[in-house]
């Protein structure tokens, strides 16, 4: 008995340890145009970027609105309705890693959207890449998430080094016009994320290579933070000329109202991408949010024709607010999506894939094309539009020059003396 | 009797009854055997491997929470800290991914002593206490280790480099398997009766020759290198870790919640925990998912007041009502431990050992 016991368990053992085949055989392409497309989803629609995650929603909603009011995607002339299957992250990375592998193995979805945010777009990348399943996400910019050689996964946010360096640009720009003094200290505060440290390596290396800016600053935080009157106390002893940090929506909140409570001010603040969002003003009141400089990936000034007009006039229609950016890239990764199926002409995953590699369309976001070039891993690139806000509530252009409708403000008038 | 005559028959060791074995053996075939048979769904097939991973972390729990009685809030402190020393090593280098695991849990079990050796002295909701500080200084520690973590973005792993998600199942069988033939082993071994002692009394247990210190500490090492190990697991079954998940509270509590919900001290009970929490987990998480914690909330409070030794202790009241006493000797695959049957005390075992009663705490 005993023999017979320790056989199994050690032919078990050291017979290859476990089988490998999947019992789900992986799809394959029949050729056969189903009846309707299931895209999977996860969004943090509540927890700490609720408010964001409510407008990738909308971002995507709109996409599938229009697609299925025309009729549907067009797989090989045949119109497809799309279906999309949301679920609920809850801001949390290993929710939306769970939710993205049941999504995927348990309700089969045939594409994926991706959620929001750095942290869990790089957390659910993984399960794109395992389960071989096309992800287009509009809410991951850093650079990593498409570093690893991933092949499957597509983002329409340009990265957050390109966002430091047109900030960069803008304060140059003053600088030489005597505005802003030289050589210029700044304090780079950033989350420890890979997001923050793309903010920080677009800076550094913009610094290095002028020659007019030092860094007596340069700190992290850890995100969803409750209490920043460390790093605040280290930025205003060091009496910097510029605060640049690179935050999302509720750190730059909790942030902001804690450098307004510590009199602090400087020539110029910024907190990345964050700065215009109603949420902010609505917490900080429009004085808690004058003058500060903001880069983002899409702005509606950026023209009121063609298909920004119709985005902006079909969003203000359905949701009766203008759109931010945050709808702006969920939209365009939605619609990056439908076009990729109609140009391979099915809905074979390793088909849309390609498809998805040789991507160009016309979009709405800055330059006004859309690609995923494979040697940025799959990841947009194009300019960002540098805003600032001014005490009347607007936020206007700043640069590129090319597409600003404002000059910006620099010092900061705000601050005394 | 009969059973223990077979055993002296067949020279197993003290520890162990031939029919513990049999139980274990036929559980082990049956379940490597269940994904071909039953032809599980890719999801179901996957859930399970992760199930038999949180049943191993919560025997381990359960051997300091169950067995000494020193309910340790900071577990997820060596989870992590063997989930990111095997990620590590994957990342950076070539050994295999189960020399990861193992490496990963035996720096988990030398962290878990380097705090466990001074707090284990405290007893009760002191060292409770003590464990959630530990816990906490850990993860923030962890948060703002960028270059060893990742920080706040954590590690991806390669893909493709090691097992994959539907071999994990057969891992995570075998981790199961050696988590419970150890549990067994602690449990009828002279180490077993010295830890119940020090559970019941610390003073009178180092009275009668039992060093509560090298004891607890053993126990200790042993449980933090498992939760270690299934930390690895979780970082090679995910492939993307990062510290707010690894080292959270909620991840302490969740292995106090597999024990709680499945009987604490038991061997059987932290295993139908894990699948309960698992379930809870799986089923609400799309659907509701603030609401599972509340559950979870609600299931600890009516096990504390209606059933303290959970699930365990459920099923031998419905097995007593049909007549059914339940054997010590079937606690490999079965329920028996001291713990479980308080007023019943169990019957030899081996060369000299008897078990001594052992209530929950």
């Amino acid at each position: 008995m005993r023999a017979a016991a320790l056989t199994a368990v050690s032919t078990m053992v050291v017979a290859g340890c476990a089988p490998s085949q999947s019992n789900n055989a992986s799809s394959k392409d029949t050729g056969k145009v189903p009846d309707k497309i299931v895209i999977g989803s996860t969004l943090p629609l509540t927890g700490t970027e609720s408010k964001t995650g409510g407008r990738y929603k909308q971002g995507y909603e709109l996409a599938i609105d229009e697609i299925n009011a025309a009729g549907g995607v067009d797989v090989n002339g045949k119109k497809v309705k799309v279906e999309l299957k949301l679920l609920d992250d809850t801001s949390d990375q290993a929710k939306a890693v769970n939710l993205a592998q049941r999504l995927i193995t348990s309700d089969n979805v045939n594409f994926f959207l991706g959620t929001y945010s750095t942290a869990l777009v790089e957390a659910q990348s993984t399960v794109a890449e395992q389960n071989k399943i096309p992800y287009v996400n509009g809410g991951g910019a850093a650079t990593s998430i498409y570093a690893k050689g991933y092949t499957w996964v597509f983002s329409t946010l340009a990265p957050v080094e390109n966002l430091a360096t047109n900030e960069m640009e803008w304060i140059d720009k003053q600088q030489k016009a005597g505005k802003l003094p030289k050589p210029a200290k700044i304090a780079v505060v950033w989350e420890n994320t890979s997001h923050g440290k793309d903010f920080r390596k677009g800076i550094e290396e913009f610094v290095k290579k002028s020659g007019n800016y030092s860094i007596p600053v340069n700190e992290s935080f850890a995100l969803d933070g409750k209490d920043f009157s460390a790093v605040l106390n280290k930025v205003q002893a060091a009496k910097v000329d510029l605060f640049m940090v690179d935050a999302h929506l509720p750190d730059f909140i909790t942030m902001q109202r804690q450098y307004l409570s510590s009199g602090m001010c400087n020539k110029v603040l910024t907190y990345g991408a964050r700065g215009t969002e109603a949420d902010a003003k609505k917490d900080l009141g429009q004085k808690g949010v004058d003058y500060i400089l903001s880069a983002v990936w899409w702005n509606q000034q950026l023209g009121n024709k063609g298909l920004n007009k119709t985005f902006v006039d079909s969003f203000t229609k359905k949701f009766g607010a203008a759109p931010e950016w945050y709808q702006a890239v969920s939209y365009e990764a939605a619609r990056s999506l439908f076009t990729a199926i109609t140009n391979a002409k099915s809905v074979d995953k390793t088909k849309v894939r390609d498809a998805l590699s040789s991507l160009k369309m016309d979009s709405i976001l800055p330059g006004g094309k859309l690609s995923f070039p494979a040697a940025k891993g799959g990841q947009a690139s194009y300019p960002f539009v540098v805003q600032q806000n001014l005490p009347d509530g607007s936020s206007p252009i700043v640069y590129p020059d090319n597409v600003a409708t404002g000059t910006g403000t620099a010092p900061n008038p705000g601050c005394k003396g | 009797m009969t059973t223990t005559a077979q055993s002296r028959r067949v020279r197993l060791p003290g520890w162990l009854s031939m029919r513990a074995l049999i139980i274990f053996v036929v559980a082990l075939v049956l379940l490597y055997l269940a994904p071909t048979v039953l032809g599980l769904g890719d999801y179901l097939h996957n859930i399970a491997g992760l199930t038999f991973m949180f049943m191993a972390a919560g025997l381990a729990w359960n051997w300091l929470g169950g067995y000494v009685g020193q309910i340790s809030f900071g577990h997820a402190a060596m989870f992590g800290t063997g989930g990111f020393v095997a990620a590590r090593l994957t990342i950076s280098s070539g050994l295999p991914f189960w020399a990861t695991w193992l490496i990963g849990g035996v720096v988990a079990g030398l962290y878990a002593l380097l705090w466990g050796h001074p707090t284990l002295r405290l007893r009760g909701p002191y060292f409770s206490i003590a464990t959630i500080g530990v816990g906490e200084a850990t993860r923030l520690v962890a948060t703002y280790w960028t270059d060893f973590t990742g920080g706040s973005s954590g590690l991806s792993l390669p893909i493709g480099n090691g097992p994959t998600k539907f071999q994990m199942y057969w891992y995570g069988l075998y981790l199961l398997a050696a988590v419970v033939v150890i549990s067994y082993w602690l449990r009828r071994s002279r180490i077993g009766l010295g830890l119940l002692a020090i559970k019941e009394d610390v003073e009178a247990a180092s009275d009668v020759g039992v060093n509560p210190t090298f004891y607890q500490d053993v126990v200790l090492f042993l449980s933090g290198t498992v939760v270690g190990v299934c930390g690895g697991f979780y970082a090679s079954y995910q492939a993307f870790i990062d510290p707010l998940d690894m080292f959270s509270f909620e991840r302490s509590i969740s292995f106090v919640l597999i024990g709680v919900i499945g009987g604490i001290g038991t061997i059987l009970g932290p295993a139908m925990g894990a699948v309960v929490y698992i379930v809870i987990q799986e089923f609400l998480l799309a659907s509701y998912p603030q609401l599972y914690l509340g559950l979870y909330g609600l299931l600890l409070i009516f096990v504390i007041l209606f059933e303290p030794l959970g699930l365990s202790g459920l099923l031998m009241r419905v097995g007593r009502r049909f007549g059914i006493r339940p054997s010590p000797s079937a606690a490999a695959g079965g329920m028996s431990s001291a713990a479980a049957v308080p007023d019943q005390p169990t019957a030899s075992v081996g060369a000299g050992s008897t078990d001594t009663k052992d209530g929950p705490r």
